[in-house]
């Protein structure tokens, strides 16, 4: 069994005392909430940071208090696009320096696992150690590995994360890209978004249980996915009229034509979304399980609901990037 | 749990194309660094690298591909190494459907990046088609979509200790019942950004990095792919594919020390050594041959000896075989497995070249020249990456 055991959340919603108040906004983009890292962090190590190692560690240590754990058995990070600040920082010193005088503390802060690093150097955490960078699904592949080793009865109280950051220079990329959207395009694209999210996957239930983790599916190439939630629901004996859809609705037509055909083949289920709530970004399928945690332990948020159903048991998180598909199932701690 | 064994292997690396050229560099006793020419730096002059001496285009055009084509280096030489394995490996187009294809890369499509960022530098018209292969996840993509592999496909990024998580992971994976077959390894081309990100740290040897020396200095850069193919022993014993080794055990500890400097005493090194050993069910003193991970740098080196001599009351025959392929970052898990395959496969003992003063901390010293004809039943690698990741595997003959 896998359990959610504890939340942390750094982003544009707020999370405490084990909820969001959530206040969905519409801006060009979303942007992390400030927070006063000082009351996690020593001022003097903080200030080596840079901004998505501060989000990544204090959201983890977050995870940890809100689960009463002190010390996690294993780490384990997806990030997209890493460390994008000190990844730019170098580069910029490495043309306008000529390849001189460039600062260390940036390289040695680039690297992907620098947050996963980080957390461990803060906790004393010598166990398993592992980040992902899989574009959509780094997120996915991070859950996957935690509940491998949950399986495997190797490691318990497993911190498990996603984090992406915004830079200002990400922004032009992405609207180029057609991933951010234009003003100009109703079609395209959609308001990109950062956050850094962290659960304590767990092999007991206790206290601090939102919800159990019922499954996990990565597909990368064409599927029905009503088939994939219908098969997933079956082995994990829930009734499909109890289940609550969670999807990636972002605005881009083509990636709600995905979201919006699964919410019809499931007439009988509640339909909600999260992207309006924390944008869109690579690892906000980990803003997703988090919204979801949360809402199965406490009530479902109307800020989310796109299409009200009966009360779930369930939760089903449905993401498609580029004809790759991911599905979280969680349901009810029992 | 299922028995996991290796069924195919691919490499390219700076000593060869192939495992026999890359065997044929090793008994020639010569490095292939040379001068950097694959591009553009101020560095090139002082800093020698491994590099491989063939154009993006000849390493498309040999994965049959189109000369021209917009891929990155880092996704090209994985295709090049993944190819390879799969074709040694000989799965059913069945079992290629439900194989997960597990990637490894530090700097993924960055040296396109560079470009486009010199562009903006330079006032230019920077290309989209530079950047959007920037991620690390993009190379995995190409390659699972190129060589069909059909389950996921996904990358690991703990920096150097990269390529032997892949194998990892597809390893568990396997033993889960989550796939047939894992397609693991890793890919990692030269690039400025690397080069200037270790020379800002002062840890590239001018001259050759000299693992284990008493004069070492720092590592030598180098770049390429490894990539095996796993599967069950039962799967393969089902269609009668006779194993080239088996992957008896792992480990994966993190030193929770320092962001890039290992703990003096080695102590997560110890533990995954530990780790691995433990799980292959083996004495210390059974394995024959050890592939270090031994970059050349004074930290890296006698952090790692003292492990292996907590490891070892008697250390079997070792040495690092980066003075011959360079650093090669997210893919050295991935080429140093496949060579201690080769190692078990021909019964040989690697050379750790540019060694001539001992350490005065350590009592061991490495293997010198290619000692052929050994009995290499079980061999253990390690990977260290900055973030205190160690990684250990520990393979053994069939």
């Amino acid at each position: 069994m896998h359990y959610i055991n504890g939340i942390g959340s750094i982003g544009p919603q707020e999370f405490s005392g084990g909820k969001y108040r959530l206040s969905p906004t519409a801006p060009e983009f979303f942007q992390a909430r400030p927070i006063d890292y000082k009351t996690w962090i020593n001022p003097l190590v903080l200030r080596k940071f840079s901004r998505i190692v501060k989000m990544g560690t204090v959201a983890a240590l977050m995870c940890l208090k809100d689960g009463g754990i002190e010390k996690p058995g294993a780490i384990i990070t997806g990030t997209a696009l890493g460390c994008l600040e000190n990844t730019e920082g170098l580069l910029k010193q490495i043309f306008e320096n000529g390849e001189k005088f460039l600062n260390p503390t940036l390289f040695i802060s680039s690297t992907h696992n620098a947050i996963a690093a980080h957390i461990a150097i803060h906790t004393a955490c010598r166990g398993y150690n592992c980040t992902y960078s899989q574009r959509a699904i780094s997120f996915e592949s991070a859950l996957l590995d935690g509940m491998l080793q949950i399986t495997e009865k190797k490691e318990n109280n497993i911190l498990i994360g996603g984090i992406d950051e915004i830079i200002p220079a990400l922004l032009p990329v992405l609207k180029n890209l057609g991933l951010q959207k234009k003003k100009s395009s109703s079609t395209r694209g959609s308001n990109w978004g950062e956050g850094a999210v962290f659960i304590n996957l767990s092999a007991q239930k206790n206290e601090h249980t939102y919800a159990q983790l019922a499954g996990l599916r990565i597909v990368s190439r064409n599927c029905r996915p009503d088939d994939i939630v219908r098969g997933m629901l079956k082995s994990a004996g829930l009734d499909q009229n109890k289940m609550l859809l969670l999807t990636g609705v972002n605005k881009d037509r083509e990636n709600d034509k995905f979201c919006h055909k699964l919410a019809e083949d499931f007439p009988g289920s509640a339909h909600a979304r999260y992207k309006h709530l924390c944008g869109e970004y690579f690892t906000a399928a980990s803003f997703a399980l988090s919204l979801a945690a949360s809402m199965l332990k406490n009530g479902i948020q109307a800020e989310s609901l796109l299409r009200p159903g009966p009360d779930p048991d369930s939760i089903m998180i449905y993401n498609q990037s580029r004809n790759i598909h991911s599905f979280i199932l969680i349901r009810k701690a029992t | 749990m299922p028995d996991i064994v290796i069924t195919g292997v691919g490499i390219i690396s700076a000593a060869g194309t192939d495992p026999e050229q890359n065997i044929r560099t090793f008994r020639g006793n010569k490095s292939p660094m040379s001068r950097l020419s694959g591009f553009t730096s101020a560095l090139a002059e002082e800093i020698p690298v491994c590099e491989i001496k063939m154009h993006n285009n000849d390493i498309a055009q040999i994965c049959g591909l189109k000369k021209k084509q917009n891929y990155s280096r880092t996704a090209l030489l994985g295709l090049y190494a993944g190819r390879e394995a799969l074709k040694q490996a000989e799965l059913s187009s069945k079992t290629l459907e439900n194989t997960v294809l597990i990637s490894a890369t530090t700097v993924g499509g960055m040296r396109r990046t560079e470009e486009y960022c010199r562009d903006q530098y330079q006032k230019k018209q920077s290309r989209l088609r530079d950047i959007n292969r920037h991620d690390p996840g993009d190379s995995a993509l190409v390659m699972a979509d190129l060589l069909g592999t059909g389950n996921i496909a996904t990358t690991i990024n703990t920096a150097c200790s990269s390529s032997l998580n892949s194998i990892i992971l597809g390893a568990r994976m396997i033993r889960q019942g989550l796939c047939e077959a894992a397609l693991a390894g890793g890919t990692d081309c030269l690039c400025l950004f690397t080069l200037n990100g270790f020379n800002s740290l002062m840890i590239l040897d001018k001259n050759g990095c000299r693992p284990f020396d008493s004069t070492r200095q720092g590592l030598t850069l180098g770049e390429g792919a490894g990539f095996v193919v796993l599967e069950s022993e039962d799967h393969a014993a089902k269609r009668r594919k006779i194993p080239l080794c088996r992957l008896s055990g792992w480990g994966n500890t993190c030193d929770a020390h320092h962001m890039t400097a290992s703990s003096p005493e080695g102590d997560g090194a110890v533990a995954s050594m530990n780790e691995a050993l433990a799980m292959s069910s083996l004495k210390p003193e059974q394995i024959d041959y050890i592939n270090a991970h031994g970059t050349g740098t004074p930290n890296n080196d006698l952090s790692e000896g003292r492990a292996l001599e907590k490891v070892f009351t008697k250390v079997p025959p070792v040495s690092s075989t980066k003075a011959v392929t360079g650093h090669t970052l997210g893919a050295s898990g991935g080429i140093e497995t496949v060579l201690c395959i080769l190692s078990i496969l021909h019964g040989h003992i690697y050379p750790n070249l540019r060694y001539t003063s001992p350490m005065a901390e350590l009592s061991f010293k490495p293997a010198l020249s290619m000692l052929s004809g050994q009995k290499i039943h079980h061999v253990l690698t390690n990977s260290f990456g900055f973030g205190g990741s160690n990684s250990t595997l520990v393979l053994s003959a069939i």
